[in-house]
């Protein structure tokens, strides 16, 4: 049976591994900007003192994503 | 910031919709009952606990360190973890804040989001209401206290449902008060 480590210390595993990552996160992050969109038309359906604080949660969502693609590229 | 939580606001401060007239006045603002996010608060605290619980079962079946796994691939991993954790609680949160049923001095808006793309705007003027019934159904309603307040209005048998919503026979009365004195104000107007 092959062992955990040595399938992880394989190169080709490893890359696999980032591929999935970068894409799962590619798609994740047109999701996170989909809900920036939805939330900013969702405060202008209802306004509300709580309008920026949801916009701004929304934007750190998506950029946050980004983030994580670039540290994905950069790390992995 | 009872708004942030509440499912049943009365006389909301810095509260507009689209569409609201400058001398409109926003009465109340109802929401499904807090007890009907329960799938998606239980759903939210079991994926942030998720890595710690799959840890546990991987302890139990003999896997005590992940230290094969490079310590990058284990911290980008958690992370996307936990930005999805946060993506599915703040999603499944708009969905019930931005649901609202509202009642101003002129009409009654229904507004839903359904599932997260899908938006339905619904509105009614007061003076078009012609008939208000509530139901309340099920033990769970019961317990808590809530359930649906039904709006026949005039013309092509519309009507507008206040789903879920606290207090129902509370809010038919409300809108029922509300309906009457308009209807009275009319009258003495004419």
């Amino acid at each position: 049976m092959l062992s955990l480590t040595t399938l992880f210390s394989n190169p080709q595993t490893l890359l696999v591994i980032k591929g999935t990552f970068l894409i799962a996160e590619a798609i994740y992050a047109i999701f996170a900007y989909i809900v920036v969109r939805q939330v900013a038309l969702m405060t202008l359906t209802l306004q509300t003192e709580f309008t920026p604080l949801f916009k701004l949660l929304a934007y750190i969502h998506f950029y946050a994503v980004l983030g994580l693609m670039l540290l994905t590229l950069l790390l992995l | 910031m009872k708004l942030l939580y509440s499912s049943y606001v009365k006389d909301p401060v810095g509260v507009c919709f689209t569409g609201e007239d400058s001398d409109e006045k926003i009465l109340l603002v109802l929401r499904k009952h807090v007890i009907t996010n329960l799938r998606w608060i239980l759903g939210t605290i079991l994926l942030f606990n998720a890595p710690v619980i799959a840890a546990a079962v991987l302890r139990v079946n003999g896997v005590t360190s992940l230290d094969f796994m490079p310590l990058t691939f284990r911290f980008i991993g958690l992370t996307l973890w936990y930005i999805i954790s946060f993506g599915y609680f703040f999603t499944s949160f708009l969905i019930w804040f931005f649901s609202t049923y509202i009642v101003s001095d002129k009409r009654v808006v229904d507004i839903d989001f359904h599932g997260f793309i899908h938006r339905s705007f619904s509105e009614a003027l007061l003076s078009n209401i012609e008939d208000l019934t509530h139901r309340v159904s099920g033990a769970t309603q019961v317990i808590f206290h809530f359930g649906t307040v039904d709006i026949q209005t005039a013309g092509e048998s519309r009507e507008i449902e206040f789903e879920k919503v606290p207090n129902p026979a509370h809010v038919q009365d409300f809108i029922s008060d509300l309906t009457a004195k308009f209807h009275h104000h009319r009258r003495e107007n004419a």
